[in-house]
């Protein structure tokens, strides 16, 4: 019998059978088509659907849905140029594909700026969130610990690593449908005059609503960093598409009804009309609908904080040796910090339409940025990156 | 996962739990509730507020009270209540608010903004303007309902179905006095002895009442304005027709279903708009003489229409030039045109009042109930 | 929360970290080792073994007894054998020594098995066994005689999973019985049981059972591996086991089924799952499990679909109520006033106006009395049980209420709720769901709406983070999987249901035929199976049968 102490076991590992060459890769190929999709959809809702409307009939007139459509067409061309330049460089993401470009000193230093940005993404939509809780049902409270609050369930899920962020965003998807069906009541009330008379809005003021809209769909640029997991490589395209018109038809939905619902110049004086038209709903039960469809948004704010918070936390996995779990637990201070800031509404304005407008050139800029320049410097394919290292041993991935 | 980075989370939720704490409570038998509110103007100029609230006498004595309080603003009557109540005042649970009529002569823009910047009040309040003082309105005790906030509620959907009175939350008000093109109007109730009757719609022009029209005025008006449906439609024959009492027959339809259909042309600069409207309804009551078969039926429908036109062409033409108000909404429909051009509320109202409005009715009477 | 219990843990170790140097050293701490050498000293050497076991009788016969012209010497436990057993095996040794040639070892007579024990370690461990030893000093060699007849429990009925309609019988303590259970419900050789023993000093006897055409290998491989890596001083129950070869044992979430019915574990091997038998637990373990499985019971196979998806549904709602709708009250009475329909409001009002704690307070009270009683009940005799359901269910709720310590409206949704936690079949994942309303109506409490969906939010991401075997926990509905969902809220015909669950990543898929592709039967008995006869007419001569 044994003597001494026992030799120490973490978790029952797996025989060596299950390491086989063929396994090795698995990791990698965790996320499948349909998950794919429901992540792009998931990282672009965040807060911006609560004043979309407001915010394209603000630069549109009641024409404001024509921008909505015409942000949908940007980012489908941002997407073909983000999926012709994942591409020609394999199976490597943003990271590696810097490192490629600029060599290693810049491609480290232009990831370090975009892990930076995705934890600012994650601190300005978690604390916007967090604003609209603190508005709309705690009117009293202070939002520094709802806040904190919400950084656990986050934080809970960006540990899992592109796996649990993959499953996560197919349970949210089930969890949170019917808060479209909500806006069937307003529906009801439509008037059809107000989209009439149609095209009375210029081009020009048309294509500023579309830059304000772009603002709420940011989320797609993450297609860079979760490609290397993607089974189907080569349904990429499809994918993405149909997440990003996904949110784009639903963003359009609910701006049409808005339009429809509330006079031109009311929709101007009100903050969020998405929550507004939640009100009108009147179940027999429940009297505020409301509460619950903004206490269930957060489960969609989880999943884009979640996965923008991986995505940082994957640059530090990918420069140091650490795990990714660890590197998100690097980041979490900074996401604080950064979410502890602003203090009132209008230091918190100020960042988002900062953070909008980098978001926006980030997403429609940064990718075809880096494809001109592979194209001129002739720099393509994998080079000496290696595969990752599968993170846990978990069979029947996806 | 390492024991190197165990401190870190849990030292996180120990600052979570020592930055301020929990969320303020509103728990529920400490609220005193706001169940409706009603507005009247002091003799001083000054706003004065009177509320309802249940008292939780649990069987002994009444089941709410009611509060007076006067202030400048809204939120200061508000906090005058406050302060003569063990309980905290909310306004989650307010579905009333009662506007008197000399309040609103005044303008009622500026009160509801306040009703409308709360992010308790839901937007589903329903709004009325009553001719005397909310004051005795919300005073008194209603047999039937537990408060007269509620009584009120239930007095307007029930009666916005048989469209007596229109149904206006604060949501369709702020809609229509926002837009360029419509006026918005809210249900009149009056104090008729012991009880509170809904007594057709008042009138407003930007924010300020002109005026009231009648619960059967405001049936022709909400024809043209509503959505498919029109309560019971009581309408003379023409003088010809002999009845039981001497006068000419009158009928009653109801389950009345519309449709209608607007055509906008311009003559001479002057906007014209035809109303086509499909009446169809089922005869309940009928003094006449005559019955009403197959051949009959045809010269009654005639002569329901054009009885329902001459109304309809006095209540337009008071609505045009006597009160000089658009609820029909004639400004949003020649907005949506397109015609007109660059549009503002000079124009609006310039349009309006030279716009020439025609309705044409086409009657249908489906069914005779069961006797002829 | 789960973090800081690995603190807990980091903490205990360092404070557990004594070393094991002190055990008294009276005992040896091994069995003795060796090959058997003469009669004398191999009985000294048994006698050392067995010092102080009074209940292993070592007996030394004297000559000629059985063994003419030799003494013999018989090791035994008393209870595990009965003397008519040892009877038979003296006669075997008898025959064995006297006659060799007739008989041989390793050969079956009648019952019993026979077996040479080559070294001393052996001989004891087939005593620890129940088997009897006999050893002669005419020989070399020793024999053991399989004469174990445990005491064991009749097979009776499930106390804990029973169902109305479906067989009644259950597993018992028996290792042998359960297979045999087994066994009798899967008559084809793919049905493969490993045999192994784990427990330094239990010995327990473990069994391993797939289907070998049907399991995936790397399941196999991997509870394999982690039964061989299990080591402890003894397992006693097959949950126990259960934690020790989790994927996650901090989780509050069962990762295997446990089941003490034979027809569920035959179902689930044919769905490519493993099962492990323990001897001395009447549950057998199957894995992999998945959320969705612990909702479905035997029963709904017997019912016929609809009523069977109707009361799946149910299962479903039950549990989502079960768990939240203490918490909500908690969260709409606190915070959220706003949400209560009017109708309600003024009587809501009135009777919490009664009283004296906060809604927190008020729920937790209700609900830890009611856990008090039901563990209470579970522990009581059932006669007396009864009546303490009565008293603690109708008197306690009905007084708390005229006492003031409690509002009519929550005594119900706590009762609702109770009774709503009492529908999942699985007692092991209802106990879970129990203990984790309690976090959550501290969470409502605190925060409202906002911590209440923060709360379930933390649930499901804990789903997805777990995994059974290796397989995805949340599955059919987190790596979306719609050919597995003809399984959760409701449950389709039984002529669809072709395919098996692809959690388990069967190495056959198809489980029946397609209804299309069955043959009618030669002589059709009603207008279905009529339709797909060919037709041949025989002129009307000769009889009418194929």
């Amino acid at each position: 019998m044994s003597e001494g102490r026992k030799p120490r076991r973490r978790r029952a590992q797996p025989s060596r059978s299950f390491q086989q060459s063929e396994r090795v890769h698995f990791a990698l190929h965790s996320l499948n088509t349909f998950q794919v999709a429901i992540l792009i959809t998931n990282t672009q809702f965040g807060v911006g659907i609560f004043n979309l409307p407001r915010v394209v009939v603000e630069a549109a007139g009641h024409d404001g849905w024509m921008s909505v459509l015409l942000a949908g067409v940007i980012v489908q061309v941002a997407l073909i140029l983000m999926v012709i330049l994942l591409r020609r460089f394999e199976h490597l993401d943003l990271y590696g594909i810097c490192r490629r470009i600029f060599g290693k000193w810049i491609g480290n230093a232009l990831g370090l700026l975009f892990a930076l940005y995705c934890v600012a993404v994650a601190a300005v939509v978690s604390r916007t969130y967090v604003e609209v809780v603190q508005s709309w049902l705690f009117p009293t409270t202070s939002t520094n610990v709802f806040y904190l609050l919400i950084l656990i369930p986050c934080t809970y899920a960006a540990t899992g690593g592109i796996r649990v962020l993959g499953r996560f965003g197919t349970a949210i998807l089930l969890g949170t449908i019917w808060i479209a069906f909500l806006l069937i009541v307003p529906a009801r009330d439509i008037q059809l005059n107000y989209y009439l008379p149609l095209f009375e809005a210029p081009l020009l003021d048309i294509a500023k609503g579309s830059w304000n809209v772009s603002a709420s769909v940011v989320g797609f640029e993450l297609l860079l960093l979760i490609y290397p997991f993607i089974q189907k490589k080569q349904k990429t395209l499809m994918a993405v598409s149909s997440g990003s018109w996904l949110t784009i038809t639903l963003y359009l939905s609910t701006v049409l009804v808005a339009i429809g619902f509330y006079s031109t110049e009311q929709l101007i004086t009100i903050m969020s009309p998405t929550l507004h038209m939640a009100q009108i709903v009147e179940l027999p039960m429940i009297e505020r609908v409301e509460h619950i469809e903004i206490a269930t948004w957060s489960f969609m704010i989880v999943i884009t904080v979640s996965t923008y918070l991986w995505a940082a936390g994957r640059y530090l996995h990918k420069l140091t040796k650490m795990k990714e779990a660890t590197g998100v637990y690097c980041c979490v201070p900074l996401l604080l910090w950064i979410g502890l800031i602003p203090q009132d509404m209008y230091l918190l304005d100020q960042f988002e339409k900062l953070l909008g407008t980098i978001g926006s050139s980030v997403s429609l800029c940064f990718a075809p940025l880096l494809l001109v320049l592979s194209l001129v410097l002739r720099k393509k394919g994998a080079g000496s990156e290696g595969f990752d290292q599968p993170q846990d041993k978990e069979v029947n991935a996806s | 996962m390492s024991k190197k980075r165990t401190w870190l989370l849990p030292g996180l939720l120990a600052c979570a739990l020592l930055t301020s704490a929990c969320a303020r409570a509103y728990i529920l038998e400490d609220l005193g509730m706001i169940l409706g509110v009603g507005f009247d103007l002091a003799d001083d100029g000054k706003l004065l507020q009177t509320v309802v609230m249940p008292s939780l006498s649990q069987g002994k004595g009444p089941s709410v009270i009611a509060i007076t309080s006067k202030g400048d603003l809204v939120k200061e009557a508000r906090e005058n209540i406050s302060m003569s109540s063990d309980r905290q005042v909310v306004s989650g649970q307010m579905r009333t608010a009662i506007f008197s009529e000399k309040l609103a002569r005044h303008g009622i823009w500026s009160t509801l903004d306040t009703l409308l910047r709360d992010v308790n009040i839901t937007k589903s309040l329903f709004l009325c303007i009553s001719d005397g003082d909310t004051r005795e309105i919300l005073k008194r005790d209603y047999p039937t309902r537990p408060s007269s906030g509620r009584y009120l509620y239930e007095l307007f959907k029930k009666e916005a179905r048989n469209y007596t009175v229109p149904r206006t939350t604060i949501q369709k008000f702020d809609r229509d006095f926002h837009e360029i093109g419509t006026d918005p109007y809210v249900p009149y109730i009056r104090l008729q002895g012991e009880l509170i009757a809904a007594s057709g719609t008042a009138l407003f022009r930007d924010d300020k009442f002109v005026g009231s029209i009648s619960p059967e005025e405001t049936k022709m008006m909400l024809l043209l304005r509503g959505t498919g449906e029109g309560g019971d439609i009581k309408q003379s024959l023409s003088e010809r027709t002999e009845s039981r009492i001497g006068q000419p027959a009158q009928m009653m339809l109801t389950f009345v279903r519309t449709k209608h259909d607007l055509q906008i042309d311009q003559k001479q600069g002057k906007p014209l708009l035809t109303y086509t409207v499909e009446v169809e309804g089922q005869v309940i009551e009928y003094t006449g003489l005559a019955p009403l078969s197959a051949d009959t039926l045809p010269s009654i429908s005639k002569q329901l229409e054009k009885g329902l036109e001459s109304r309809m062409r006095d209540l337009i033409d008071h609505l045009q030039h006597k009160y000089k108000v658009d609820p029909l909404g004639i400004g949003t429909h020649l907005r949506a045109t397109g015609r007109f051009g660059k549009w503002d509320r000079a124009k609006w109202r310039k349009l309006y009042e030279e716009a020439e409005i025609k309705v044409n009715f086409h009657m249908r009477i489906v069914r005779t109930g069961l006797t002829r | 929360m789960f973090l800081m219990m690995k603190l807990l843990r980091t903490i205990m170790k360092k404070m557990h970290n004594r070393p094991r140097a002190d055990r008294p050293d009276d005992q040896p701490r091994t069995l003795p080792e060796g090959p058997l050498g003469s009669f004398d000293e191999n009985i000294k050497q048994m006698k050392e073994a067995f010092n102080s076991c009074n209940d292993v009788l070592l007996r030394e016969l004297p000559p000629g007894l059985v063994v003419g012209g030799g003494r013999t010497f018989i090791a035994y436990i008393e209870s595990l054998s009965p003397y008519q057993a040892v009877d038979r095996a003296l006669a075997t040794f008898h025959s064995l020594i006297e006659k060799p040639q007739r008989i041989r070892p390793d050969e079956t007579t009648g019952n019993a098995q026979v077996l040479t024990v080559e070294t001393i370690q052996d001989a004891v461990a087939k005593v620890l066994d129940g088997w009897t030893v006999c050893m002669s000093d005419r020989s070399a060699s020793a024999y053991a005689f399989n004469t174990y007849i445990p005491p064991v429990r009749p097979i009776d009925r499930s106390e804990t999973e029973s169902v109305m309609l479906g067989p009644q019988e259950a597993f018992t303590e028996s290792i042998q019985s359960n297979l045999g259970l087994i066994r009798k419900r899967l008559r084809t050789p793919q049905l493969k049981f490993e045999f192994m023993t784990i427990g330094t000093y239990t010995h327990t006897y473990v069994a391993i059972a797939y289907l070998s055409g049907i399991t995936q290998q790397e399941y196999i491989d991997s509870i394999r591996a982690r039964l061989e890596h299990v080591e402890t001083d003894g397992i006693f129950d097959a949950s126990d086991l259960a934690q020790r070869i989790d994927d996650n044992p901090v989780s509050p979430f069962p990762q295997y089924h446990m089941t003490e019915r034979p027809e569920r574990v035959v179902s689930h091997l044919l769905d490519g799952k493993t099962a492990v038998v323990v001897d001395g637990s009447p549950l057998v373990l199957t894995s992999p499990a998945s959320f969705i499985e612990f909702f479905q019971s035997s029963e709904d196979y017997s019912n016929r679909w609809v009523s069977a998806s109707v009361i799946r549904t149910l299962r479903l709602v039950g549990v989502l109520i079960s768990i939240s709708l203490s918490a909500v009250y908690v969260a709409v009475v606190t915070y959220h006033y706003q949400m209560i329909p009017s109708d309600m409001l003024i009587t809501l009002t009135e009777s919490r106006s009664r009283v004296p704690f906060p809604p927190v307070y008020e729920t937790l009270l209700l609900e830890v009395t009611i856990e008090l009683l039901r563990e209470a009940g579970a522990r009581l005799p059932t006669k007396v049980g009864q009546t303490i359901g009565i008293v603690g269910g109708i008197v306690i709720g009905q007084a708390a209420v005229s006492a003031g310590l409690t509002s009519n409206i929550l005594v119900i949704a706590v009762a609702l709720s109770t009774i709503a936690s009492f529908i999942t079949p699985s007692y092991i994942m209802s106990t879970a769901l129990r203990a984790i309303r309690f976090p959550l109506i501290i969470l409502a409490g605190w925060w409202g709406m906002y911590g209440l969906f923060l709360g379930l939010l933390m649930i499901m991401i804990h789903f997805l983070r777990l995994s059974s075997l290796g397989a995805p926990y949340f599955s059919p509905f987190a790596p979306l999987r719609l050919s597995d969902w003809k399984d959760t809220f409701l449950r389709v015909p039984t002529p669809w249901m072709n395919y098996r669950s692809t959690n388990t990543r069967p190495r056959e898929t198809q489980r029946q035929p397609f209804e299309a592709e069955i043959t009618p039967p030669a002589t059709p008995t009603s207008a279905k199976w009529d339709s797909g006869r060919r037709s041949d007419p025989d002129d009307g001569q000769g009889g009418d049968q194929p």
